[in-house]
């Protein structure tokens, strides 16, 4: 379960506990209580309201990595 | 997003590499209802061989609520004073003739949020109104709740409550598929490892023997974990391995779980389909009683009509793969996509739900 | 006048009278209407016609891109004009609840008014009643509208090998209204696509009068067009998933709510079907108007079972099936 989906953090009100969560161009605020250390700038997951992790950056090396890595079950 | 995850080059290779390592017929099962929507939406499975069977365990949490907790749900709905809230996706689940929709068409104050938070919002504009929020979800979405408790309790907000029907989900694991489901790997929910760290599904390997890969969401990391389950199965071993690395981090969320541990204590919890299964629920803890609308509204819950799921539902063998949903008694004629049954039949793209609309194969 | 509607308003003395003469014949000014007659008396030409009917009610009743009213004009017209008829008249029955603010109802009929000029078409009669408070949403709508034929009819029946074009971005208008009903904080706003399509079809009917069918992909959207045509011609009708025009921001909508934009509703899309040697015609044609400037080729016919399958982003095949019931946002 659990739709969480990736945006990236625009604004962050540290007092009022949220941000305002860029997605491809569509914004809407999230809380950050969950991830009080969240910076401007960072790739987060969202679900239902609430960042709930820090999204590794990735330009798909990292996952050609894996698809390699998978590899060593063979 | 990069178009990588969903790059048909990839896909190619990794659909390849699939067959090839494929030694005899598997079965993976998924649990997580994003993990099922996106196999359906994407249409995987066509692009597997028929041997490897991807089959969705009870993964979705608004289907695994069992028919009591939401006769609790109606009857709170029910009360003039109450503002019931819930997620979408929980507004047609069905208690007996019922369900939460079927009251907001009547006329009964049900309203859906995106978050809790905007229950806690609407309490605060509507001070007139008790707010309840019927709150549902794994381990990725209880310290949600969790967190808006205590900023409710900050505040001291007189009318707002939470209806828990939290649960995790080693303990419905453990049960499911210890003791000879002829299940082969099991893909881990990635956003609920997320939260828990990777580790929190170690024992899917060590105790149950499974080859188990956490997995993202989008189809170049669903094969990836597909890939190395088979790879895994073929050489006979059976590990966790991390396939969504960019989300999940060895620790988790500490945070979220230390607010999910303050605010929530293990319950046992009953589950549509599965029935009773010890410590798989989520209980609000003593502190916060101020906020259990199970407390709270305890008469008014105690003197409604209880549903029960129907003894004959068959889901807990569906799942297992025991038997196929043809073979359940209740299938296709007392269960239906309009009037469904067990969680196989409630979510859309459940395993009976699935066969009912697509027959048993898809195309 | 009072500043809201009262049951008075609907018991025929002079309030509605007032409400006639200051909300109603400003709005909709045109000969046939001013007559007041019991029937709107209307030239015409030709022998056939086209004749519909739709009712309006949606909450909120203003949103961004659009309002009932808007609706109550386009819906009515567009049925009109994908059955290959030009429109020409509308009648405009309201059901209005006590309590409405007349300033509202006069910015819904001026809405009704521009849509209405936007169209070519003219209100030339209408009713109107009022229920106490409670016994309705605050306005619904019905509108009724007559067209001409000027050519044949289409046949509406789409074979193997034809293709499929739809006039521009899908699922504005559902999750427009889905955002303003639940007040999301989207920003920017998601704005729907509510709007007349009568010049555009005309546009395409004229370029390319081959034209086997058109649809309106209003509610059930993309999916519901695919699986009707389906049906009623016998073919599979696929559609190619990247080829399907979606504005990013809806597109992020609709994965924030779990939504398919294939299956929300539009208010201003055709969906067209033309033999495989006129589709580049018909694409031309549809682009060169303001209204389908996003349009795309989006699939075809095949023979086969009549069912509607998906083409997906990562080159798989699937049934598109009608999702149950209304879809609601979820979070697994």
């Amino acid at each position: 379960m659990c739709l969480a989906i990736p945006g990236r953090v625009a604004e962050i009100d540290r007092e009022q506990q949220k941000a305002v969560i860029d997605y491809d161009g569509l914004t809407k605020s999230a809380s950050i209580r969950l991830l009080p250390q969240v910076e401007l700038g960072q790739l987060v997951l969202v679900h239902a309201g609430f960042i709930i992790q820090i999204l590794a950056e990735e330009d798909g090396e990292e996952l050609l990595q894996l698809v390699r890595e998978a590899g060593l079950y063979g | 997003m990069a178009d990588i995850y969903e790059d048909k080059k990839l896909i190619g290779k990794l659909t390849a590499r699939i067959a090839s390592a494929l030694r005899h017929p598997l079965t993976i099962m998924e649990v997580c209802g994003t993990h099922t929507m996106s196999i359906a939406a994407s249409g995987l499975r066509s692009l597997l061989p028929p041997e490897l069977r991807l089959i969705s365990g009870p993964g979705c949490p608004v289907c695994v609520t069992d028919s009591s907790l939401i006769s609790a749900a109606l009857a709170l709905a029910r009360l003039p004073r109450v503002t019931l809230t819930t997620f979408g996706d929980m507004l047609r689940v069905p208690a007996g003739e019922q369900s939460l929709q079927y009251l907001r068409e009547q006329g009964a104050d049900v309203r859906l949020v995106l978050s809790p938070l905007d229950a806690l919002e609407l309490a605060q504009q509507e001070q007139e109104r008790q707010v309840v929020f019927f709150a549902v979800g794994f381990e990725t979405t209880a310290p949600l709740t969790a967190s808006t408790l205590e900023l409710a309790r900050e505040l001291d907000l007189p009318n707002f409550s939470v209806l828990s029907a939290h649960k995790t989900m080693p303990a419905a694991l453990r049960s499911l598929l210890g003791g000879g489901a002829r299940v082969d790997g099991l893909l881990c929910p990635g956003h609920v490892a997320a939260v828990t760290g990777a580790d929190n599904f170690d024992f899917v390997s060590r105790e149950l023997g499974l080859p188990a890969a956490v997995a993202g969401f989008t189809p170049v990391e669903i094969l990836l974990a597909v890939a190395a389950i088979v790879e895994m199965s073929a050489a006979g071993e059976a590990k966790l391995v991390n396939c969504y690395k960019r989300a999940v981090k060895p620790e988790g969320n500490p945070a979220a779980r230390e607010i999910m541990e303050r605010v929530f204590l293990p319950c046992d919890a009953r589950w549509r389909g599965l029935g009773d299964l010890p410590g798989s629920g989520l209980a609000i803890r003593p502190e916060f009683a101020a906020f259990d609308a199970g407390k709270r509204f305890a008469a008014e819950i105690a003197a409604a009509p209880v549903y029960r799921d129907d003894p004959d539902c068959r889901c807990g063998q569906v799942l297992r793969g025991d038997i196929s949903p043809r073979q359940c008694p209740l299938f296709g004629a007392a269960c239906t996509p309009q009037h469904p049954c067990g969680a196989c039949m409630v979510s859309s793209e459940g395993s009976c739900a699935a066969a009912y609309r697509y027959g048993e194969g898809s195309l | 006048m009072n500043d809201c509607i009262t049951l008075a308003h609907g018991e025929g003395g002079r309030l509605y009278r007032e409400l006639v003469e200051q909300v109603f014949l400003p709005a909709f000014d045109n000969v046939a209407l001013n007559e007041l007659g019991d029937s709107a008396v209307c030239p015409a030409f030709g022998d056939r016609l086209a004749l519909t009917t739709d009712s309006f009610v949606v909450r909120p009743r203003f949103f961004p891109g659009g309002d009932i009213g808007r609706l109550a004009v386009s819906g009515t017209v567009n049925d009109l004009a994908v059955s290959g008829a030009q429109p020409l008249y509308l009648t405009c029955a309201m059901i209005l609840e006590a309590g409405l603010p007349i300033d509202e109802l006069r910015r819904i009929c001026d809405s009704m008014a521009a849509s209405a000029r936007d169209a070519g078409v003219a209100v030339v009669t209408g009713d109107t009643k009022v229920v106490e408070k409670g016994a309705c949403d605050g306005i619904f709508i019905n509108t009724a509208g007559v067209g001409l034929f000027r050519r044949e009819p289409l046949p509406q029946k789409i074979r193997p090998g034809d293709v499929i074009l739809v006039s521009g971005s899908v699922g504005d208008h559902g999750l427009a209204v889905l955002a303003a009903r639940e007040k999301l904080d989207f920003r920017p706003q998601l704005e729907s696509d509510a709007a007349p399509l009568n010049g555009l079809i005309d546009a395409l009917l004229q370029a390319v009068p081959e034209t086997r069918a058109l649809r309106d992909a209003t509610r059930g959207g993309l999916t519901a067009v695919a699986n009707e045509w389906a049906e009623t011609s016998g073919v599979t009708v696929a559609i190619e998933e990247t080829a399907v025009p979606v504005r990013p921001q809806v597109r992020s909508a609709c994965q924030l709510l779990g939504l398919d934009p294939l299956h929300a509703a539009n208010e201003g899309k055709v969906v067209a079907a033309v033999p495989e040697r006129f589709a580049d015609a018909a694409l031309a044609a549809l682009r060169k108007h303001p209204l389908g400037k996003d349009a795309a080729i989006i699939g075809r016919a095949e023979s086969g079972p009549p069912r509607a399958v998906l083409i997906t982003s990562i080159g798989a095949r699937r049934i598109l099936a009608l999702p149950e019931g209304e879809q609601l946002p979820r979070i697994c």
